[in-house]
């Protein structure tokens, strides 16, 4: 069986998502912060995380993906916000960090996406280990440019959270 | 033999006036105080004797230094230069002659010249002037190549003796095959020797603003203003100024009446005074014509037409002994830097200069003649003069005919002070007042002013976008948020209605439930992400896209209205224009135009037709077939005054317009009936705006 880790800071979204996959039968916890979020990943060990990017605690944004990454290089990413444009959404997947981006533009299909996430997640634990994707998986996160992940970082949090779209 | 010629004269029945020699001094010497006017004297009566060329050459550097002016006008012959020459106060020119001179056979060009002028001295005394210049005077003339040279000699000293009459001192004259090196074939050669002033170097003192320094550069300079530049003057006259001595460079070279002032100005106000008897006896009533013409830059800086009629005051009269006759003129408004550029041009005294057909009545407009007391009126507003005597020029435009009551004095030092004289400065100050009000109210209150308050709210306007943009942006933000909440509850209804433990039933009630809210929450998503979205800049973009994606937006409310679309593109031209914003303002004609209600209740028609009727805008034309505006119909002018069919303000439309118009576009009804309406959108397809409806 599969948890999977949902990091928002909404308790609105978090007490109905989670109300609407438990009763898939699919496992979820839920964290509101990113440090309550890494005790959990420390916890359940998820095998996907599917996390906002503004988030109250210690750390936000894509730095806190890339730290899980390292963590457990198999573990799926879906970075979930309502503030990233399209052309960000581009340059984030470019990072070859993340498994997937849902902008919270139309909340019906940024729902299905997060639900479909933890679907296959839970489907992947029924199967057998894919060891040449996990040493795939940690190659990957080896190979990300953490000079180009700092600056869009940055950029990101300096003009997309709150100031000018 | 004084004293027995003086008997004689007691004696002698009936009495006249013998004028003393010495009178020619006082009139020659001492008349004009100006040199550089005595100097025009000439050069205007080589303009009546239709010459075209005039040469005015200074020897300075010998001795005795002396003065040439040369034409190749009508000369004269000996009979003529009696007839008329020595007879100080007798003129051809004047409006009395009899035409009972003796015939010289003139070159016919100069003839045909002098008969189109109107002459612009009458009087007889500019020749006088010479004793003003110097004390010798040589005249070399003649009518036709074909005749000797008549040679005049005057020495002024001659008539110093006051117990001489004037008849009594000879002149002595000659006959001579050669006129000096470089006279024309014909015509007169005037040499003034003995110059009774220098003509070199600088004037002493401070110099005044566009007053050229030296005195070659003034004469120059005066010269330049002594006829009118004007497009339909008969040919050109050109005048040369020489000398084997210049101070500056530009004191000497050819003096032509072309004008930049009109090119260069912001403002040209020109202006009409005419007047009419008035009922009553001995009384006129005035008749003024004003109008402004703005340059292109004013008429777009100011929004106003390039060219208008300015209004007229009611009819004054005036006592008909005060008329000063018909007369026209402009003002020009030229603000810095350009005015600099205009004097540089033109070394243009500012100042209106009076002309009377088409030649200078000095000292009229020339620099520190005053006579509109612009520079008074300057220093009386203290600072906060709409005009300074800098930014300020004209010509106001008399005539020897229609004008017979001005005058000007003999020694050149303005117009006779009568009645007449007044009167016409009067009204001419009057004329500038209303040219200063004019460029009081557009220059100062609202292209300064009122600029500065506009640019202020422009400012303010910019500002309060942005955060009001800000503001919508995170109340969008915090609209998402339980949206994107509901959206799993909804999941989550649709997951249950997939259970086969409930009731067929029921799962089918909670599925069309849970479809609605899918439906209800996508449109709200919709809204909200539009509200975070800002409008964007102007761009070029192709109306036929844009209108497929209106049809697409309004697709559903078409159907549930059972209207039918039809978009029809008859341009391929791109327009520039915020795409948002005439987005929205599409949706919001296409709504209209879908919701109206219609007579029948057949399926309705909704028409988007795209076209190009000129170069700077495409025309969106949005046809409904409902019922019109009905009572409303004579309000759709003004859509402020429009309620909407739920009976409140229309202000979807009154919005749409309001941005379309900032956009610089146009929206407003063309046509609206009980057979349908029609909305115009007119969108720019570059940077200038399109020109609003009429």
């Amino acid at each position: 069986m599969s948890y999977a880790l949902l990091i928002d800071d909404d308790p609105d979204i978090i007490r109905s998502a989670a109300t609407m996959i438990r009763n898939q039968g699919l496992l979820l916890e839920t964290a509101s912060s990113w440090d309550e979020g890494l005790d959990k990943f420390y916890a359940y060990s998820p095998d996907v995380v599917i996390s906002d990017y503004n988030l109250p605690g210690s750390k936000m944004g894509l730095a806190l993906l890339l730290e899980v990454s390292r963590l457990r290089p198999s573990v799926r990413l879906v970075l979930i916000s309502a503030y990233l444009n399209e052309s960000d959404v581009e340059e984030v997947r470019k990072l070859n960090l993340v498994d997937d981006v849902v902008r919270k533009t139309n909340p019906m299909d940024s729902a299905r996406a997060i639900v479909n996430a933890v679907e296959r997640a839970s489907m992947r634990s029924d199967e057998a280990t894919d060891w040449v994707a996990f040493a795939n998986a940690s190659l990957r996160v080896g190979g990300v440019n953490e000079k180009a992940l700092e600056s869009l970082d940055s950029f990101l949090q300096a003009n997309r959270l709150g100031g000018s779209a | 033999m004084t004293e027995r010629r003086l008997k004689r004269v007691v004696a002698g029945s009936p009495m006249t006036l013998k004028p003393s020699a010495r009178l020619q001094r006082y009139l020659g010497r001492e008349l004009i105080a100006d040199p550089n006017l005595a100097l025009i004297e000439f050069v205007k009566n080589a303009y009546d004797a239709g010459s075209r060329h005039v040469r005015v050459v200074f020897q300075l550097t010998e001795t005795p230094t002396s003065v040439t002016i040369e034409d190749d006008g009508i000369g004269m012959n000996e009979d003529s230069f009696r007839f008329n020459w020595l007879r100080p106060g007798f003129s051809e020119k004047a409006a009395e002659y009899r035409g009972d001179g003796p015939h010289v056979d003139a070159v016919q060009a100069a003839a045909r010249r002098a008969a189109a002028r109107k002459p612009a001295g009458e009087k007889g005394l500019g020749r006088l002037a010479a004793g003003r210049l110097g004390e010798r005077m040589e005249v070399w003339t003649r009518p036709s190549p074909a005749d000797d040279w008549l040679y005049v000699e005057f020495d002024w000293k001659k008539f110093d003796d006051m117990y001489r009459s004037m008849d009594e001192v000879e002149i002595p004259f000659a006959y001579r095959k050669e006129a000096p090196a470089g006279a024309f074939e014909a015509g007169t050669l005037i040499r003034i020797g003995g110059l009774s002033q220098t003509w070199m170097g600088r004037l002493p003192g401070r110099p005044s603003p566009g007053r050229p320094r030296t005195r070659l550069g003034r004469l120059k300079q005066d010269l330049s203003f002594l006829f009118r530049a004007s497009a339909d003057k008969d040919e050109a006259f050109e005048i040369q100024l020489d000398s084997d001595h210049v101070t500056e460079r530009t004191d000497v070279g050819t003096i032509t009446h072309e004008s930049s002032r009109l090119d260069s100005a912001h403002y040209v106000y020109r202006f009409c005074i005419d007047a009419l008897p008035a009922e009553g006896d001995d009384a006129c009533q005035l008749i003024v014509k004003r109008s402004v013409e703005r340059s292109p830059q004013t008429a777009v800086s100011t929004g106003k037409p390039r060219k208008a009629d300015l209004k007229s005051d009611p009819g004054t009269t005036i006592p008909a002994r005060q008329w000063p006759g018909p007369f026209t003129g402009y003002f020009t408004y030229t603000p810095p830097p350009a005015a600099r550029r205009a004097r540089e041009i033109d070394l243009a005294p500012t100042g209106v200069l009076l002309y009377r057909d088409d030649v200078l009545v000095e000292p009229y407009g020339l620099p520190g003649n005053d006579w509109l007391a612009v520079e008074a009126k300057k220093a009386s507003r203290q600072g906060h003069a709409a005009i300074q005597p800098s930014t300020f020029a004209g010509e106001v435009t008399i005539g020897r005919e229609t004008n017979p009551n001005l005058v000007d004095m003999s020694n050149r030092l303005g117009l006779l002070d009568t009645d007449a004289s007044i009167a016409f400065t009067r009204l001419v100050r009057q004329e500038f007042a209303a040219f200063e009000d004019l460029i009081y109210q557009e220059v100062l209150v609202e292209g300064h002013w009122k600029g500065k308050e506009q640019k202020k709210a422009a400012e303010r306007a910019v500002h309060a976008e942005q955060v009001a943009h800000l503001r919508l942006k995170a109340l969008a933000h915090r609209a998402g948020q339980p949206l994107q909440a509901m959206a799993f509850d909804i999941l989550g209804l649709q997951s249950i209605a997939g259970n086969e433990d409930i009731p067929t039933d029921a799962r089918d009630r909670i599925r069309e439930h849970s479809n609605s809210l899918e439906v209800g929450l996508r449109r709200i998503g919709q809204v909200v992400e539009q509200l975070s979205t800002p409008p964007s800049a102007d761009e070029a973009f192709d109306p036929g896209a844009l209108a497929d994606e209106v049809a697409k937006e309004v697709e559903s409310l078409a159907e549930q209205h059972n209207a039918q679309l039809s978009i029809e593109c008859r341009t391929s031209r791109t327009v520039f224009a915020s795409r948002s914003l005439i987005f929205e303002v599409l949706v919001e004609l296409l709504t209209n135009a879908i919701e109206v209600p219609r007579i029948v209740e057949t399926t309705g028609l909704v028409q988007l037709e795209i076209s190009a009727p000129a170069d700077d805008h495409i025309e969106v034309r949005v046809v409904d077939d409902g019922i019109g505006f009905g009572e409303q119909s004579s309000k759709v002018s003004d859509f402020a005054q429009l309620t909407s069919t739920k009976g409140r303000d229309a202000d979807g439309l009154l919005n749409a317009q309001n941005a379309v118009v900032a956009s610089r576009g146009d929206l407003f009804i063309s046509d609206t009936s009980e057979g349908g309406t029609t909305a115009v959108l007119r969108i720019p397809t570059g940077a200038a705006p399109v020109p609003r409806r009429t």
